[in-house]
């Protein structure tokens, strides 16, 4: 069971889970918790010889019913793949796991806000190297999302429609587009190689798609994906959010995916420090329109 | 562990299991032992943007149809020898069912249950 407590100084609340200091932290292959469970072998989490993809309750919860939820989502039954690796097929299958998971959770009487997001590598903390994604349904509107609707207020509108609006006319920062997403390494980005993967018409949710619009959302996170392995010619680590409606019925966001890598170099980490964590006020070390020239050279490379 | 385990590949489970189609997935619904929920997602079928099936899914029924109503009138005249027949011997035909029909209804059915569940009515 977790606490909430609220962070007068931050205004802010803080998730106390201190059964999650006993989860599982990177396994060795052979007892991966996220595999199929081999004939005679130890059952993991999925007791079947093979599936496509799996959402379960997540064992070491952040967020419990009746205040939250926290939910694995398997992307495949092969250790080694990775979101940008999966087949066109089964990626755009898990945007439509991922909208039924929104629409479940965000039913919720006890979920305002629904949060899908990936972490990937050990960089950003990942303690299970086999594809797969979580959710989190938040008992509240978590800061980030609540800014997000700030900003509506502040630019007099949808602030990602604006925004993207003011991107593809500089088009600087642009690295990717399809017929109904476009991919963009925001103006004020906070990591050196942080993009957001925007759908161009105005949709509040997954829910609003239309399905040839999961199948470009799949396509230009896929895209972006497989660039980010390229840039660098190694696996790419990153933390993957999907921004959407609050599922509270306040203010109506735009579904768009913010990807936030550590690197700044092949080798080189940003880290949060002084400032960024004294101050909150983030240093970087490169121009967006920089990197943007490198990330859209490595999407290209491998389109 | 789910409390169903058994010989059945995954997609005659997640059939069996539940069957509730949901844009191109099939969901299927179990309960861990530990009462955790798992829920299995597989590929069904893909479809069109508006929510219908691709053309080549369109094409796949009109064959479908179209050799239905072929097999349709092949079994009027079989039928038809047959009474004819009958009234020689008195003999009947007792065979219960047609596979490929009932799957082409399935086919169908399933092709409607996509089209109501996916698109319509869950915006909020």
């Amino acid at each position: 069971v977790s606490e909430l407590r609220f962070n007068e100084l931050r205004g802010e609340q803080v998730d106390y889970a201190v059964h999650r200091q006993e989860r599982t932290f990177l396994p060795t292959r052979a007892h991966c918790p996220l595999c199929p469970t081999k004939p005679g072998g130890p059952p993991t989490e999925i007791p079947l010889a093979s599936f496509q993809i799996a959402v379960f309750d997540n064992l070491f919860p952040a967020f419990t019913a009746p205040h939250g939820a926290a939910e694995v989502v398997v992307y495949s039954d092969r250790h080694e793949d990775a979101f940008g690796t999966l087949s066109a097929s089964r990626a755009e299958d898990l945007m439509w796991v991922w909208r039924h998971r929104y629409r479940e959770l965000g039913a919720r009487a006890d979920i305002e806000y629904v949060l899908i997001f990936e972490n990937r590598g050990v960089e950003v903390g990942v303690t299970l190297h086999h594809p797969h994604g979580q959710i989190y349904g938040y008992p509240f509107l978590p800061p980030v999302p609540a800014l997000e609707l700030a900003a509506d207020e502040r630019l007099g509108g949808c602030a990602p429609c604006i925004l993207l609006e003011r991107e593809r006319r500089e088009g600087r920062r642009v690295v990717y587009e399809n017929d109904a997403v476009t991919v963009y390494l925001p103006y004020a980005a906070r990591w050196p190689y942080e993009a957001h993967v925007t759908l161009r018409e105005h949709r509040p949710s997954l829910l609003d798609c239309q399905p040839v619009e999961l199948r470009l959302l799949a396509e230009g996170l896929q895209a972006l994906a497989r660039g980010y392995d390229a840039l660098f010619e190694r696996p790419f680590p990153y933390v993957m959010a999907l921004h959407q409606a609050p599922t509270d019925g306040r203010g109506q966001g735009h579904l768009h995916a913010e990807l936030y890598p550590p690197l700044r170099t092949a080798h080189k980490l940003k880290y949060l420090a002084g400032s960024e964590q004294g101050a909150g006020t983030f240093i970087c070390d490169t121009l967006p329109e920089e990197s943007a020239v490198a990330l859209r050279e490595a999407i290209a490379r491998v389109a | 562990m789910t409390s169903n385990q058994d010989g059945k590949t995954l997609s005659q489970r997640a059939r069996n299991t539940a069957g509730e189609l949901y844009g191109t997935v099939c969901v299927a619904r179990q309960v861990k032992e530990d009462g955790r929920a798992l829920i299995l997602y597989t590929h069904t079928m893909d479809i069109r943007d508006d929510g219908q099936e691709t053309e080549e899914q369109e094409d796949e029924e009109k064959e479908t149809e179209e050799q239905e109503e072929q097999e349709t009138e092949e079994q009027k005249q079989e039928e038809q020898k047959q009474e004819e027949h009958n009234d020689d011997d008195g003999s009947t035909d007792s065979d219960g069912g047609d596979g490929d029909h009932e799957n082409a209804a399935a086919e169908r059915t399933e092709a409607a249950s996509i089209e109501d569940t996916a698109d319509k009515a869950e915006r909020r």
